[in-house]
């Protein structure tokens, strides 16, 4: 049988039956059978297996084409099968003809498949690449919204350090009206205080021979010299734990024991009440102005707070503001004008001068003295 | 003969075979690293199937993707149908459900119908 695998031979077998067998198919089947019969038993069919063998070997692939490596075998097997006839021959390349359009049929179905996941795979990768253009896009809008949003949060806060600033300045002159104390409250919303302080000593001041230098000097120069005087004795304030209440006119109101309540209350009040003394005299000695000044204190309750909605002035109300002021209408140039009261307080500290009984208005007569001696003061003093 | 299930993983499908229904499914994506390995039980359980079983079955694949080596195996489980049909006398039917929106997935399913003579029927689905 060997003589048929002649290329003369073999070459005319197939093509005789490849219009009454297999049809057009037969074309393909025919030069793949004529090449591995023309490589039969030669050196190069040997390469050829072992170039399979090495591929099969390869990622499992030889498992998966079982089968088809079977078929390749068996192939093999038959062309070297010499005792096989020539119809046989035929019977055994109609059958791998068969087996060789089925696999054809695979292999195109693979493909095709192949192809559709590819294309899929390109399409999957266009609507990345729009989807990443897409989140570019969006990413380069967030930065300019970012920039914005940085800028909108410098402008804040640019505004809010103004802000800041001028809630400092509300907050300086609030205090510079209120006791701090007072002042929190009101910002924390309390919309009405009144305080009522058992223990308090109230200082009433005003200044003697303003008439008559109103009448000389122009309203200018006497408003100017109540403010130098007034801010020295507001300098004092810093000095003594006193509240200056206000001023009206040429007078001016302080308390102690408000709005924190002291023991010595009576003390600093009169420690306060020479000090303003002494401020006068340097001030007459520095401008030669002929002025001086009535001073009266009383001890007793108080109800201290704000209130109204427009205009807060922390002030005191009761009896004890109606005295002191009495005591200071009532007294004389340079001295302090004390009630009974302030006397019991300060009569182990102070020297005072029984002035006798006075009539005050709405209270009928009342006792009173004057507290004369500075030197007798024994605070001691930072 | 006895059931079959295998649970889903990244690479693989979730099968289940119920003998007593006639009933196959694989959903999933399949792109296992060895591809006959784990089809290769799917296979012996379709023979074993042909060989005892003899009546209707219904195969459902619902795989949105699958690699070329899994479509191999896809290849080889229908040609097992395919034996089966013509030895069963037509009692096996395949449903290929794809996603509505892709529609490369409907076209791989007619191309791995193309030529059988199983009822091969094609369903839309949304998620």
């Amino acid at each position: 049988m060997r003589q048929i695998f002649s290329s003369t031979t073999f070459l005319a077998a197939p093509c005789v039956h490849r219009a009454t067998v297999w049809g057009k198919r037969i074309t393909l089947t025919e030069r793949a059978f004529y090449k591995t019969c023309m490589s039969n038993g030669t050196p190069s069919d040997t390469r050829e297996s072992a170039s399979a063998q090495a591929l099969m070997a390869h990622d499992n692939i030889a498992e998966m084409f079982k089968s088809e490596l079977e078929t390749v075998e068996y192939t093999r097997s038959v062309l070297h099968n010499h005792t096989l006839s020539f119809e046989e021959l035929l019977n055994e390349y109609r059958l791998l003809g068969q087996q060789y359009e089925n696999l054809l049929k695979q292999a195109a179905k693979l493909t095709r498949i192949g192809d559709v996941a590819q294309r899929k795979l390109i399409n999957t990768k266009s609507e990345l690449a729009a989807q990443s253009q897409a989140i570019e896009r969006a990413n380069s809008e967030l930065q300019e919204k970012n920039e914005r949003l940085k800028e909108s949060i410098e402008e804040i806060n640019q505004l809010n350090l103004v802000l800041g600033n001028e809630q400092a300045k509300a907050d300086n002159l609030l205090l510079n009206i209120l006791p701090p104390g007072i002042a929190a409250r009101l910002k924390e919303g309390e919309d009405k205080i009144a305080d009522y302080f058992e223990e308090t000593t109230v200082v009433f001041t005003d200044i003697v021979g303003f008439t008559n230098l109103a009448s000389l000097v122009s309203t200018t120069t006497i408003v100017k010299l109540l403010n130098t005087l007034f801010s020295r004795f507001d300098g004092l304030l810093d000095h003594y734990p006193v509240e200056k209440i206000k001023t009206i006119g040429d007078s001016y109101m302080l308390a102690s024991g408000i709005p924190t309540p002291q023991k010595d209350h009576a003390l600093q009040a009169a420690a306060f009440a020479f000090a303003m003394l002494n401020e006068l005299r340097r001030f007459v000695a520095e401008t030669g102005y002929p002025i001086s000044m009535r001073i009266g204190m009383h001890s007793g309750p108080v109800v201290a707070g704000i209130i109204g909605t427009r205009k807060f002035v922390y002030d005191l109300w009761g009896d004890t503001v109606n005295i002191a002021s009495r005591m200071e209408s009532h007294g004389q140039p340079g001295k302090i004008h004390c009630s009974e009261t302030v006397y019991r307080e300060l009569s182990d500290v102070y020297k005072f001068e029984r002035r006798g009984a006075i009539d005050i208005k709405g209270k009928g007569k009342m006792d009173t003295y004057f507290l004369i001696d500075e030197a007798a003061n024994k605070l001691t003093r930072g | 003969m006895t059931d079959i299930t295998f649970t889903k993983t990244t690479t693989t499908p979730t099968v289940t075979g119920r003998v007593a229904d006639g009933f196959l499914e694989i959903t999933g994506e399949s792109y296992p690293e060895n591809s006959v390995e784990f089809y290769q039980p799917i296979f012996q359980w379709l023979r074993d199937f042909m060989d005892s079983q003899k009546r209707h079955l219904t195969v459902y694949f619902k795989m949105p993707y699958f690699n070329t080596s899994s479509s191999k195996c896809i290849l080889d489980i229908l040609d097992i149908l395919q034996s089966y049909h013509y030895t069963s006398g037509g009692a096996v039917e395949v449903t290929w459900w794809y996603d509505e929106s892709d529609e490369d997935m409907l076209e791989s399913g007619k191309e791995l119908s193309d030529g059988l003579d199983l009822k091969f029927l094609f369903m839309p689905y949304s998620d």
